[in-house]
């Protein structure tokens, strides 16, 4: 179910909060559903423990999840509600974008090295 | 926070030539902690200094607070090595390496290593030297866990294994630290599976001690800057930088510092670890203008 | 770690004892067949040194000549001590070359505790492998010595203590140079040309002429020879005489003299005597054996305890 990107330059523990919360999005996961034990999640990465541990703090941290003494780790909370006609505004927005970049002149390549650019530096603002 | 290993102005001198040298770390119990560099850099030296394969030139080793030189059996009854190359007597079977570990560790737990060995569906009766690759690290490893040992050294396990034996190796390694109880420390040059085994660091290069610390604090306090040629020598002369790389117009610098950067100039990321240490292996040789850099637990 | 030991050994250990047992098989029925031809001689009253039955001349002649090409074929047996140290000595040196020692090293056993137990084992068996194999050829020898004394290279290289020294010398400088080289086929060609050289030259410059110095005899012709004499090592003996050079050549004109075995000399020894000719020798006494084994095997024993214990500190203080 997990799956480590050695190359993506995300720390893994993080790789694993981000594909819970987005199986937890698009109803992959529901409330109730049982995450895997930290065993199985090392026997199958071969990752360090601690990082499951670590992941699952945080998403517990966040409410998503929930430990039960002897039985496991489960899915508390959902994502899924309420996001649809967000997304759905958004993603008009992102179609009147690429339109209006088309009309500009900008091929794909330029486009998504805008986004990747513009992306950077918010995230630069936050991380100085 | 207790400690595994620790080592003071640790040094090993064959001849005239130093294998490795000034090393002073601590590695905490409970991590798994990486050893890296290129090789010849003093990874070998340091671990077998640790377990007591060989003999400081200088400084002191200390394993759980024991000197592995002046109490051997106390040292040995508590970590576990995988030499380089993980030797194994090839004429033996299985079973008999099982039974020589029996005969010479008075903590030797059959039942884990049987159960290991079977997981792993390696037959007993097979002659060592007839296993694959893949499979004689497995049995090294098998032999140094049946021991119980708190502490584990691995000298480059999987350095010549398949990608395939690769994985398993880590997978039977991490189910291992997943019991609990147990340290680990290894040693390789091999970058790409370190970040998602390990989360303590060491740096070493000829023979020195270049980075130390958990791979968070690690992360939290280096940061890769790009910006403009011009500028770099004022972040250079405000920030500590490892290593800095100049195109006509711009320059990349990675920077380990505690302040923030301000200047809007310049992009300010987080490397990845592979980034941070090719960094600290790209440093000259003679590191005088450079202290070693030794960064606490943040826990 | 007795059974790790074993164990690592099993396979020289099984091939030394093959060795061992074929050369035991072809020595008994070889050995057995000599007997009973020095039996159906009746040679038990031949033996060199003291007053012999007529018969003997011949008879002693006769034997000799039937088993001269076994006995020759014997100086290859020298070569079973090297043989003997050289399986004791490479189990140790090949876990230096494979690197297994460090598997046995990071086990709960301390260094001193895992080399005590390898090398007194490997002594232990290379002791009693020799002391076997010198019980052996003593009893083969046995009738052979009883003619002709011990002293001589054939007998005196396999019996007594020399072949244990020789076996321990040879077991360590396989195990000294394969420690420090941590190469077991060097360490195996260094200790064939060591022993080889150390044998030969020992054998062929110093120990008849130097561990003691030889006695110098003279005696009439025709008389007994000093004791132990005929039975010891000689190197050298003939005719010797007091009078002017050229009379020399006369008496062996006058008495026709071919010399060739003493006890030939028999027949002329009267006209010797009355040209006052003398028999010499130069020779080292039967009485001597023991003290020569004594020498020798305490050379080697001392070569041996030098390198025993360099490789000893070499693997406490300079291996990993």
């Amino acid at each position: 179910m997990f799956r480590i990107d050695d190359r993506s330059g995300v720390p893994p523990y993080q790789q694993l909060v981000q594909q819970v919360r987005q199986a937890l999005r698009v109803g992959w996961l529901e409330v109730g559903d049982q995450l895997p034990t930290v065993r199985d999640a090392v026997a199958q990465l071969a990752i360090n423990p601690n990082t499951v541990l670590k992941a699952y703090r945080e998403l517990e941290y966040e409410g998503l999840i929930a430990g039960r003494p002897g039985q496991g780790t489960f899915v508390t909370k959902t994502l899924a509600d309420g996001s649809v006609k967000r997304h759905a505004a958004l993603r008009r927005g992102l179609e009147r974008w690429f339109a209006a970049a088309g009309e500009a002149g900008l091929d794909e390549e330029s486009i998504v090295a805008l986004f990747e650019t513009t992306r950077r530096l918010r995230r630069s603002k936050e991380v100085a | 926070m207790s400690i595994a290993l620790e080592t003071t102005g640790l040094g090993r001198r064959y001849g005239s030539t130093w294998a490795l040298r000034d090393c002073s770390l601590v590695i905490p119990q409970g991590r798994v902690a990486a050893l890296v560099g290129p090789n010849g850099a003093g990874k070998t030296t340091l671990l077998q200094l640790a377990v007591g394969v060989s003999r400081p030139s200088v400084g002191r080793v200390e394993v759980f607070g024991w000197s592995p030189h002046e109490q051997p059996l106390l040292v040995l009854a508590r970590v576990g090595f995988v030499a380089q190359d993980h030797p194994l007597y090839r004429g033996f079977t299985v079973a008999e390496m099982l039974r020589m570990g029996r005969k010479l560790n008075p903590r030797w737990d059959d039942t884990v290593a049987l159960e290991r060995l079977d997981r792993l569906s390696i037959p007993l009766g097979q002659r060592v030297g007839k296993l694959s690759g893949g499979q004689q690290a497995q049995v090294a490893l098998v032999l140094a866990l049946a021991k119980r040992p708190e502490l584990l050294l691995l000298d480059e396990p999987v350095a010549a294994l398949d990608p395939l034996a690769r994985r398993e190796f880590l997978q039977s390694l991490m189910d291992a630290v997943a019991e609990g109880g147990l340290t680990v420390l290894l040693s390789s040059h091999i970058l790409a599976d370190l970040e998602r085994v390990c989360d303590h660091l060491v740096i070493l290069s000829a023979s020195r001690v270049h980075l130390a610390g958990d791979i968070d604090a690690i992360t939290a306090h280096h940061r890769l800057v790009t910006g403009p040629r011009d500028t770099a020598a004022r972040i250079a002369a405000r920030h500590n930088v490892v290593q800095a790389r100049h195109s006509d117009r711009q320059s990349t610098l990675l920077v380990a510092t505690e302040q923030a950067i301000s200047d809007p100039a310049w992009l300010v990321e987080v490397p990845s670890l592979e980034e941070i240490v090719l960094a600290y292996l790209g440093q000259p040789t003679s590191t005088s203008t450079q202290p070693t850099r030794r960064l606490e637990v943040a826990s | 770690m007795t059974w790790l030991t074993w164990r690592q050994q099993r396979l020289e250990a099984l091939l030394g004892a093959a060795v061992m047992a074929a050369l035991a098989a072809v020595l008994v029925i070889t050995g057995r067949h000599i007997a009973a031809a020095y039996d159906h001689a009746r040679l038990a009253a031949c033996s060199l040194g003291h007053a012999q039955p007529n018969s003997c001349g011949d008879n002693v002649l006769h034997f000799t000549a039937r088993f001269s090409s076994l006995v020759n074929l014997t100086t290859w047996l020298n070569m079973v001590p090297l043989l003997i140290g050289i399986l004791v000595a490479a189990p140790i040196v090949l876990e230096f070359e494979h690197g297994t020692h460090r598997l046995a090293w990071t086990q709960t056993i301390t260094r001193r505790r895992w080399l005590g137990t390898r090398l007194t084992l490997a002594a232990a068996a290379a002791i009693a492998a020799a002391l076997a194999f010198t019980l052996l050829m003593t009893w083969w020898r046995g009738p052979f010595d009883h003619l002709a004394g011990r002293f001589d290279t054939g007998a005196f290289d396999f019996e007594g203590a020399v072949p244990i020294a020789y076996t321990l010398f040879a077991a360590s400088v396989v195990l000294a140079v394969g420690t420090v080289l941590r190469r077991t086929l060097p360490a195996i060609a260094v200790g064939l040309v060591s022993f080889l050289v150390l044998r030969l030259g020992i054998e062929g410059w110093i120990r008849y002429q130097h561990y003691l110095a030889p006695l110098h005899k003279t005696w009439p012709v025709g008389t007994p020879a000093p004791a132990g004499e005929a039975t010891g090592y000689i190197t050298s003996n003939g005719l010797t005489f007091t009078g002017p050079p050229g009379a020399g050549r006369q008496m062996i004109q006058a008495c026709n003299v071919t010399y060739t075995d003493p006890r030939s000399l028999q027949g002329v020894s009267a006209c010797l005597r009355h040209h006052h000719a003398l028999q010499y020798a130069i020779y080292q006494p039967a009485s001597r054996f023991w003290t020569f084994q004594a020498i020798e095997a305490g050379i080697f024993l001392a070569l041996s305890l030098i390198l025993v214990a360099t490789t000893i500190w070499w693997v406490n203080h300079r291996l990993t």
